[in-house]
């Protein structure tokens, strides 16, 4: 195992996420994707930290990843909220029939 | 910690705890009557605090705190005082909006949690505190701007979440590549590692840099990332649509200034590169921008593509600046980011008049509509005259501080030899006179309906006629804006 996989798997990652998160029409669905896209960059950084060995001990990298998980959380739960209020005004949860502000 | 790194960082502390004691507050007295003094007492004394540490701080020198994640300096002092007012303001057009609404300390808390991520973005110096600046700044603002509950509403909120996750996925993405490539999420430390690089480094840099530009981009709402800027002005409330159009984009703005500053501008090939991508953003959100809001019928949506388009037009600042660094170093790039400030200035102070008075005008007429507004010069001179003199200082004509934040920046930029830039930029000056005047023409030359009535009261009159008062007098002697604007980025050249 070396620092290549855990690049490539998680550019991979990266690129399935956003592919979803521009494509998907359901909104549950989007916010996995944008989390995919979350978990990809966790990916990365523990990768990162772990076989860059640039500086002596490096868990910069490690303290990232757990902020951007709590981060993520609260962003998730913030748009769980949002969806429910889509949800009680228009009984659905499909960007495509939620158009109110186009004209 | 010791007690400098708490002195660093005062103001963002009292914000914070500003924000939790109006919560509490809420929780425990009934009478709802002392929020909106205790808001303003509070924002006055935190406003204070600022300044005593400005007037305290030694000028080019900066105080590290939090071993060198947070930095005290004038720029970011300047930059709190600044997001104190903005809230000031939001929190003063917002009385007829909270009146109505049950939650009114979650409404002000929210708005002071969102400010102090901004605060504590312009001064960090370090990616992990940055990034959750960047969130602390993000999630209130959201949460504000489905704050109605309707669907209109939600559908903004939902809207500018995704974009935002996505766009701060991008950029968390172009950070962990700065981070992997250096090994440290120090800026200082970043910035000696990027000078010395090979040019296998080069290429990753670039990426990161790709990657950050989206996602400064979607903060900033540049054109191609500006997708989310008309439908969430739309759906968010009117007090909420100014925040995102005043602090949000100078937030913006400043963290791309600081990000430059501290990190990239030691590597040459990489700031050409910076501006080589920027060139492209600003010249698409001008043009974007400004045709598209030929179109509109309604007046958030015309601000929102106003306001890309002058992003278009702060970006010129920034690209000047960049070309500036490569050809001839840091040190004579001083005019081009003063001229940055002083755009963001005028930009600021057009807008705090522009909102106050669309505010009083589209909760009078219950409608957002440009036709509604005709012939509102009968009715109310005071309000068509100043969104009059708004709409001259958008454009950027004499004798109104937009014609002289407009000039800086061009002159910037034909020092920096983009002489066809700033044709470009005038070219796009015409294009937007036509639809500003459009609205001139609404106000002062169409009867008005019957029924129409303005009611407004003596308080929001003499903000109007200061905020007309003080675009007419830096329109005419813009000195001590310019001198603030050299002051502020001193620090950073």
């Amino acid at each position: 195992m070396d620092l290549n996989n855990f690049l490539i798997v998680s550019a991979i990652l990266f690129s399935i996420g956003l592919y979803g998160a521009l494509t998907k029409k359901h909104l549950v669905v989007i916010f996995m994707c944008i989390e995919l896209m979350f978990n990809a960059v966790n990916l990365a950084l523990v990768g990162f930290s772990k076989y860059q060995n640039l500086t002596l001990v490096n868990l910069n990298g490690h303290i990232f990843v757990i902020f951007i998980i709590a981060v993520a959380a609260a962003e998730i739960a913030l748009g769980l909220a949002i969806v429910m209020s889509i949800y009680k005004n228009k009984d659905t949860i499909f960007i495509t029939e939620i158009d109110s502000l186009k004209k | 910690m010791n007690l400098q790194d708490l002195y660093a960082i005062s103001p963002q502390i009292c914000m914070i705890v500003l924000g939790m004691l109006l919560i509490l507050f809420d929780l425990f007295f009934a009478q709802k009557i002392l929020l909106r003094p205790l808001v303003f007492i509070g924002l006055l004394g935190i406003f204070l605090l600022n300044v005593f540490l400005w007037v305290n701080i030694d000028s080019n020198k900066s105080i590290d705190a939090f071993s060198n994640s947070l930095v005290l300096d004038e720029f970011g002092l300047f930059f709190n005082c600044f997001f104190i007012g903005v809230v000031f303001f939001i929190i003063f057009i917002s009385q007829d909006y909270i009146k109505s609404s049950k939650a009114k300390s979650e409404y002000y808390s929210l708005i002071i949690f969102s400010a102090t991520g901004m605060m504590l973005l312009t001064s960090s110096m370090e990616l992990i505190s940055f990034y959750i600046a960047l969130e602390l700044t993000t999630l209130p603002i959201v949460a504000l701007v489905a704050f109605n509950r309707d669907i209109k509403s939600s559908e903004a909120g939902v809207k500018f979440l995704i974009l935002s996750g996505i766009s701060s996925a991008l950029l968390l993405y172009g950070m962990v590549i700065l981070f992997g490539f250096t090994g440290s999420t120090l800026f200082d430390d970043i910035a000696n590692i990027i000078s010395q690089s090979s040019i296998s480094n080069d290429k990753a840099l670039l990426f990161s840099s790709i990657l950050l530009i989206s996602g400064f981009g979607f903060k900033i709402s540049a054109a191609p990332f500006h997708m989310w800027a008309p439908d969430v002005y739309d759906g968010a409330p009117m007090p909420i649509t100014s925040y995102l159009a005043i602090a949000s984009k100078v937030a913006g703005i400043a963290i791309l200034l600081r990000i430059i500053y501290s990190i990239f501008h030691v590597n040459i090939n990489l700031i050409g590169s910076w501006s080589e991508i920027l060139i492209v953003l600003s010249i698409l959100s001008m043009f974007l921008g400004n045709l598209i809001a030929i179109r509109q019928t309604n007046i958030k949506r015309l601000i929102a593509y106003s306001s890309i388009s002058h992003t278009g037009f702060i970006l010129i600042g920034v690209i000047s600046l960049l070309v500036i660094v490569s050809e001839s170093g840091v040190s004579n790039s001083l005019d081009a980011a003063s001229s940055v400030i002083f755009y963001i200035l005028g930009y600021s102070l057009t807008n705090l008049a522009l909102f106050t008075t669309v505010t009083i005008i589209t909760n009078n007429i219950n409608s957002s509509l440009i036709d509604d507004f005709s012939g509102i010069s009968k009715i109310s001179p005071v309000l068509a005259f100043t969104l009059t003199l708004v709409m001259i200082s958008l454009i950027g004509l004499p004798p109104t501080v937009g014609f002289f934040s407009k000039a800086y920046i061009f002159n910037a930029a034909i020092k920096a030899d983009l002489i066809w830039l700033v044709l470009l930029g005038l070219i796009n000056t015409a294009i937007s006179a036509y639809y500003y005047l459009r609205i001139v023409k609404i106000l002062y030359l169409e009867e008005p309906s019957d029924n129409l009535s303005i009611n407004f009261n003596y308080n929001q009159k003499l903000f109007v006629i200061s905020t007309l008062v003080l675009i007419f007098i830096f329109g005419i002697f813009p000195r001590p804006l310019i001198d603030l604007s050299y002051i502020v980025v001193n620090i950073l050249v």
